[in-house]
């Protein structure tokens, strides 16, 4: 092959390159072809699989176990095995059957807004309390006090409440190893 | 062909090929850049249709909602006018249109929304199934033979309102008479409303249970035990006492057998007593007679950890305060009935989708919170029927019924969502009468719903909408 043939094969090959590497640009800037959309948005709520126990690695049988069976076994500490604290709860078993997180929800809460309420409630405390100065029999009173009371104990603790402390200690609980149902 | 020298060809090839280079690399910046304006500019038309389509499958949600609060009926498929090709705006200009319909999808108890959107020429469809119910079944929403009130409040642009489903009955008065989500008193209805309701009765507790054959009949009133022999009310009074028997000793022994609570006087808490501890007892076996594992004499305070799991039903002849739940709802569904013949008053209720509590007293249910729920509080269904009246006070978030004797009163905090009021209906039917809480009394009322949705939740009563997109 002489020197100029070569030259030239070389120019061809070079104006091929070239037009391999311009034509693509081109042809993307004129067509303006979208491309096909086929997209399945993730489910806003979890799938059932999702929210069984199963899904956390852990059977409900074992769940059961891990807890312990507080009510089968009267007479003894059992207790020390079940959830002690409603946050303890939330964090062992799902959203379905526990319910929504109230814990995570106060959490979430403004220290504004809790202020705000916390203020509120006491107003609702001292109401009751003056109302059953005047009238001790006042029913609306002591369910007003009631629940006012016990709502700023839950807002004072962040809601996670002491769960076994539900049991009153003077019964032992409705439950109780000591527990002699009365007679009307 | 024309002869190149050896050196001008070197310098040819070697200019050549800069070019050569520098084309490639601005074709590939050209590309690239046209690339992605079409690509972002095709998104964004795609992303607009795509919220059209999802703007217009919101609206049909909404449409069958309110189908279901007016108790109609549907026909499959459904293609409203106002769904065909809806224009939406935004800052005077167009940005697409959609086109909604509903349809039944062919599996059982499944409708699907079907929504197109259209932006600039693209197009984007999203379907949602949703499961829905022909046989809701369920006690009524909120009922009263007496007045209800119901009260919100607003200080400045914070407000604590109150939401209640309906058909809100009552026998008496119901006010606001109208939904006033804006102004005073802050109360927002969804459903019928009506006031002076004259079909409404109070449930009533003289029934008999007949072992033999597993049925029950109405007995007499005042004939507490049933067994065909009572004095009767000769004043008026609404209750029998020694009065009425005139000094006869048999009638003296008929009143004495028929005064259960041993108060001087057969009236209609003799019949309540009766019902729970030796009627239903009887029928279900409930352990709830006097000296029974789960009948209980004076004041009680109940929470999570009281009540066995297991046990369905307790009967208290006295006060009952509960904190949260009488009996450890989780991670086991709980059905659990509390029947006091004086007052329950329960803060913060709260259960699983999966649950459900039943309250029923003899005088009132009172009930007080603070509104946390991104779902309801009670997520599953908590059902009351209180003798007297039913007091709301403060926030929180229930599905149920609410049935009285007496009045309703609804009354919010201070202006703070926190203490918003919602009385939703139940999510679970009662079509299948053992789905139906054993605690409430015979003749409690009831609705039914010939279209229902069925709750959007995490149980296995519920149902898990699905999106897709297309």
């Amino acid at each position: 092959m002489d020197q100029t043939r070569f030259y030239w094969i070389l120019t061809g090959l070079v104006l091929l390159i070239m037009s391999a590497a311009i034509l693509p640009g081109l042809h993307s800037g004129i067509t303006l072809q979208p491309a096909k959309v086929n997209t399945t948005i993730t489910p806003i709520i979890p799938a059932q699989s999702d929210i069984t126990n199963e899904s956390a690695g852990i059977s409900i049988e074992e769940l059961k176990k891990q807890a312990g069976d507080f009510y089968d076994n009267k007479g003894q500490d059992s207790t020390q095995n079940e959830s002690s604290t409603l946050a303890e709860v939330y964090s062992r078993y799902p959203d379905a059957t526990v319910g929504n997180n109230m814990v995570a929800s106060w959490a979430r809460t403004s220290p504004e807004e809790k202020a705000k309420v916390e203020e509120h409630l006491d107003k609702e405390v001292i109401l009751a309390q003056d109302a059953l100065k005047t009238n001790p029999e006042d029913k609306k009173a002591k369910h007003m006090l009631f629940i006012t009371s016990t709502l700023k104990k839950l807002c004072k603790n962040n809601f996670d409440y002491k769960l076994l402390e539900s049991i009153p200690e003077e019964e032992g609980g409705l439950l109780s190893k000591s527990k002699k149902p009365s007679r009307p | 062909m024309m002869s190149i020298k050896p050196n001008k060809g070197f310098t040819i090839i070697l200019a050549m090929s800069l070019i050569a280079a520098f084309l490639i690399v601005a074709s590939a910046i050209v590309g690239v850049s046209c690339g992605e304006i079409v690509q972002a500019s095709m998104y964004s038309d795609t992303s607009s249709a795509y919220y059209l389509a999802v703007a217009g499958a919101e609206r049909m949600y909404a449409y069958l909602k309110n189908i279901q609060a007016l108790n109609q009926t549907i026909t499959w498929p459904l293609r409203p006018s106002g769904f065909n090709n809806v224009t939406v705006q935004m800052g005077g200009s167009n940005v697409g249109t959609y086109t909604a319909t509903a349809e039944l999808t062919g599996q059982a108890g499944e409708f699907a929304i079907v929504s197109s959107g259209t932006a600039k020429g693209h197009t984007s469809i999203v379907t949602v199934k949703y499961g829905y119910s022909s046989t809701y079944t369920n006690g009524i929403p909120l009922g009263s033979m007496g007045p209800m009130n119901f009260s919100g409040s607003r200080w400045f642009i914070f407000t604590s309102r109150v939401y209640a489903d309906g058909p809100i009955e009552s026998a008496s008065t119901i006010s606001p008479s109208a939904s006033c989500p804006n102004s005073s008193p802050y109360v927002q209805y969804n459903g019928d409303v009506v006031p002076n309701m004259s079909g409404l009765g109070s449930p009533s507790y003289w029934y008999k249970y007949d072992q033999p054959t597993n049925s029950w009949s109405q007995k007499q009133v005042f004939d507490t035990d049933g067994n065909g022999q009572f004095v009767n009310d000769t004043t008026g009074k609404g209750y029998v006492n020694a009065d009425d028997c005139a000094g006869d000793p048999v009638k003296l022994a008929t009143f004495n057998a028929d005064d259960t609570n041993d108060d001087d006087r057969v009236d209609n808490k003799d019949a309540f007593i009766t019902y729970y501890t030796t009627e239903l007892n009887t029928a279900n076996n409930l352990g709830i007679n006097p000296g029974g594992p789960n009948y209980y004499s004076g004041d009680k305070n109940l929470g999570p950890y009281t009540i066995p799991t297991g046990v369905s039903m307790i009967f208290v002849d006295g006060d009952v305060n509960i904190i949260f739940n009488a009996q450890k709802w989780w991670p086991t569904a709980s059905d659990i009935a509390i029947i006091s013949t004086q007052d329950i008053t329960v803060v913060q209720p709260v259960n699983g989708s999966d649950d459900r509590m039943t309250l029923v007293a003899y005088d009132d249910v009172i009930t007080g919170g603070i509104n946390l729920g991104d779902i309801a509080d009670v997520d599953g269904n908590v059902n009351i029927y209180a003798n007297d009246d039913f007091n709301a006070v403060l926030g929180g978030s229930t599905n149920g019924s609410i049935m009285t004797g007496g009045n309703i009163n609804v009354q919010t905090g201070l202006p703070s969502f926190l203490f918003n009021r919602d009385l939703n209906q139940g999510t679970d039917s009662w079509f299948d009468p053992t789905r139906r809480p054993v605690g409430l009394p015979p003749s409690y009322p009831e609705v039914s719903k010939p279209f229902s949705i069925k709750a959007e939740n995490f149980s296995a009563l519920g149902y898990k909408p699905r999106w897709q997109r297309r």
